[in-house]
């Protein structure tokens, strides 16, 4: 077993070294992923635990369509557990708060090509800072929509919200966002 | 749909395609733990290597027994002795394994067919018929005959097994001068043939007499006793007669053309109609009829492992040892429904203003209002989500059609293979547990999990019958069997996969 590929015999003789080797190879990058949905390391670990377990118990019932196809099909589990996730904690806190004040609100004019030129100037970590401070609805349907290719209509079935209640949080994400790596590019430039 | 992506988006998305974050050693732990208990899980013996070994164990023991079966039907050695007893109280023409016990014995034979045929004094012989049919075993020889009232006989004679040349000529004698006496039998025609490398001695007191008798008899060829030179009176000895081998030989073959033209006798007798029901005689053909309960446990379910009732009344043919089952039953089984509740919580309740009258004041030059309102509920907007279980019996008819071949029989049991399709209606659905109470919730939507159950169902059973007969019109049977389930019991059969069950049936049965 390479570790990017679905183990052999449909997981049923994978021994404790198979198990290890699967999790090394795909943890780091599905841990990320959960980070991205759940804002904190600790839970993302919980939501990564038990979406490995899921894809122990079921990789029988995966079916290979090409390279790549196993992660995309880890990635879906990952996904839905996370959005599992979220709505059990939604139970005791809503998913889309109160809009937060704009108080530091920076509007920067983007030139063409600007976020092309960031991307050699900031640290993508910086960048995973970024979307967890996000508040939780904007982050989660900003992940949906950019990351997962989610339409507003799959994110408003799968999050129990309408359309435009996706639509607005996408926009809203978009401008926290760039203020936020407005101000982190003023403070980079400041500091020089 | 193409997304409107926006170069915002695709900053985010390509700075964090490649980002890794390394999980602690904790959960990388706590994860290969609870992954390598999945894994054990899965790896165990799950349901269908003991379906397999218990469907490899149904055809190891039903081959074993149609091997012996075969083999008892076609030899010439193993004559079981149900079947042996049967044979003169059914007919006394010679059988297919008894001409052959005459006809071959290429060795020095240890076995001895000896035939008695009574003939009263009016001549007809087909009265009192009576056959001795002796076994061999090692140094002893069993003499099983049947008197005219249809009890069997048997008597224990010894043999040496190495014949000694010197020893062989007394030994023989003996035998020719045993001549099995059957004292209170009529006057007969008794036949008997025997081999002189294969001297019998009768060790029975009845029969010392005849043994001193015997001791200087030099003719050890064959016996043949016969009544016309010598007639008999009623009661009286049958008297043996000492003849060449040919003679005997020719004497035999008489015996068997007279034998097979006499008409078929029927004892009677609760013994031989108890044969009669379990021996494989040709041309048996009964029928039973009576109640069974069978529970059966159930797997691949989508609730694990469930317990099912069946009972019902049956009626199996039985046609040589193959039979025919079929009936009517009733399959009871509980199960859990599990639906996922949509609700509003209940948050209180409120005024609601309906209308207002105004009266005016004449004392206080003001007006009076007076409200009319109505106690409005308010329910929380956010929709959530309840999962409720309801009990539910299933109550289903069974319609059997079984196929049995039974390959070992004796007096009282019977032991055979039975296999064929059941079909399973389903005829009731009955609520157990109470429904869902949603308080004062509002109850928005409402969707089943658990599948409906299926209607029409398909199985397929396999099992092996031991039959035990009671008395002589009662039988008891336990039948343990495996059935496999053609379709899933459940509407959406995708859910899980195919069902089998093992099961335990046992029942009374009348023999008509």
């Amino acid at each position: 077993m390479t570790g990017a590929e679905k183990p052999q015999n449909g997981g049923k003789k994978m021994d404790r070294r198979d198990l290890e080797a699967l999790y090394s190879t795909h943890a780091p990058r599905l841990l990320s992923l959960c980070l991205r949905y759940c804002g904190n390391v600790a839970d993302a670990e919980d939501v990564l635990h038990d979406g490995f377990i899921k894809i122990i118990r079921n990789i029988d019932t995966f079916t290979d369509r090409g390279a790549g196809s196993f992660e995309g099909w880890m990635k879906r589990i990952m996904v839905n557990t996370a959005l599992n996730y979220i709505r059990d904690n939604s139970k005791s806190r809503k998913l889309f708060e109160p809009e937060p004040a704009f108080e530091r609100l920076v509007i920067v004019e983007e030139e063409d090509g600007y976020f092309e030129s960031l991307a050699e100037r900031i640290d993508p970590k910086v960048v995973m800072d970024l979307i967890l401070e996000l508040p939780h609805g904007y982050r989660t349907v900003f992940n949906l929509y950019v990351f997962e290719s989610y339409s507003h209509k799959e994110i408003a079935s799968a999050l129990n919200c309408s359309e435009n209640t996706s639509k607005s949080q996408l926009s809203k994400a978009r401008h926290w966002l760039r203020t936020r790596v407005s101000e982190f590019m003023i403070k980079q430039e400041a500091a020089k | 749909m193409k997304q409107d992506m926006q170069p915002i988006d695709n900053f985010f998305r390509d700075m964090l395609s490649d980002h890794k974050v390394t999980p602690s050693d904790a959960a990388r732990e706590a994860f290969l733990k609870d992954a390598e208990s999945v894994v054990d899980k899965k790896r165990s013996p799950g349901k269908s290597p003991y379906l397999f070994l218990v469907i490899g164990l149904i055809i190891l023991i039903s081959g074993t027994g149609l091997y012996f079966g075969f083999r008892n039907n076609s030899g010439t050695k193993a004559v079981s002795p149900g079947i042996a007893k049967t044979a003169p109280a059914q007919n006394s023409s010679i059988t297919p394994s008894e001409k052959s016990l005459r006809t071959s014995s290429p060795s020095p034979s240890k076995s001895v067919l000896i035939t008695t045929t009574n003939s009263p004094s009016d001549g007809t012989t087909h009265e009192t018929t009576q056959t001795h049919a002796v076994y061999s075993s090692g140094n002893h020889k069993t003499v099983t005959s049947s008197t005219p009232s249809g009890k069997p006989v048997s008597r224990t004679t010894k043999q040496n097994k190495q014949p000694d040349p010197q020893n062989n000529s007394n030994a023989v004698s003996s035998a020719l001068n045993s001549s099995i006496p059957v004292k209170d039998a009529p006057t007969r025609k008794t036949a008997i043939q025997t081999e002189p490398e294969m001297p019998i001695a009768v060790n029975s007191p009845a029969n010392s007499d005849g043994i001193k008798q015997g001791v200087n008899n030099p003719s050890p060829e064959a016996i043949v006793s016969k009544p016309a030179e010598k007639p008999a009176v009623k009661g009286e000895s049958s008297t043996m007669k000492t003849v060449s081998k040919e003679e005997a030989k020719n004497e035999t073959k008489e015996n068997e053309n007279n034998n097979t033209t006499e008409p078929q006798q029927k004892s009677s007798g609760e013994e031989t109609t108890r044969e009669k029901s379990h021996s494989a005689t040709p041309g048996d053909l009964h029928f039973k009829a009576g109640v069974y309960y069978s529970p059966e446990w159930m797997f691949n379910t989508l609730e694990g492992e469930k317990y099912v009732n069946n009972f019902g009344v049956e009626g199996t043919y039985h046609f040589n040892r193959f039979s025919v089952r079929t009936g009517a039953g009733v399959s009871v089984t509980e199960g859990t429904h599990e639906v996922a509740i949509s609700y509003n919580d209940y948050l209180g309740q409120y005024s609601q203003l309906d209308s207002i009258t105004f009266n005016w004041d004449a004392d206080h030059y003001n007006l009076l209002p007076t409200y009319y309102t109505t106690n409005k509920d308010v329910y929380d907007s956010l929709m959530k989500l309840e999962n409720s279980r309801i009990k539910r019996r299933y109550t289903y008819l069974q319609i059997p059609l079984v196929l049995g071949y039974d390959f070992w029989t004796t007096e009282r049991f019977t032991l055979g293979v039975r296999t064929g399709p059941i079909f399973s209606l389903l005829l009731s659905t009955r609520q157990l547990s109470g429904d869902y109470d949603p308080g004062k919730n509002r109850i928005m939507k409402v969707n089943d999990i658990t599948p409906d159950r299926i209607q029409t169902n398909w199985q397929f059973m396999a099992g092996i019958n031991f039959d035990l007969l009671l008395t002589r019109r009662i039988s008891f049977e336990i039948e343990p069997d495996v059935r496999y389930y053609f379709n899933s019991v459940y509407e959406k059969s995708g859910t899980t996969r195919k069902p089998w069950s093992a099961g335990l049936r046992a029942a009374f049965l009348i023999n008509f």
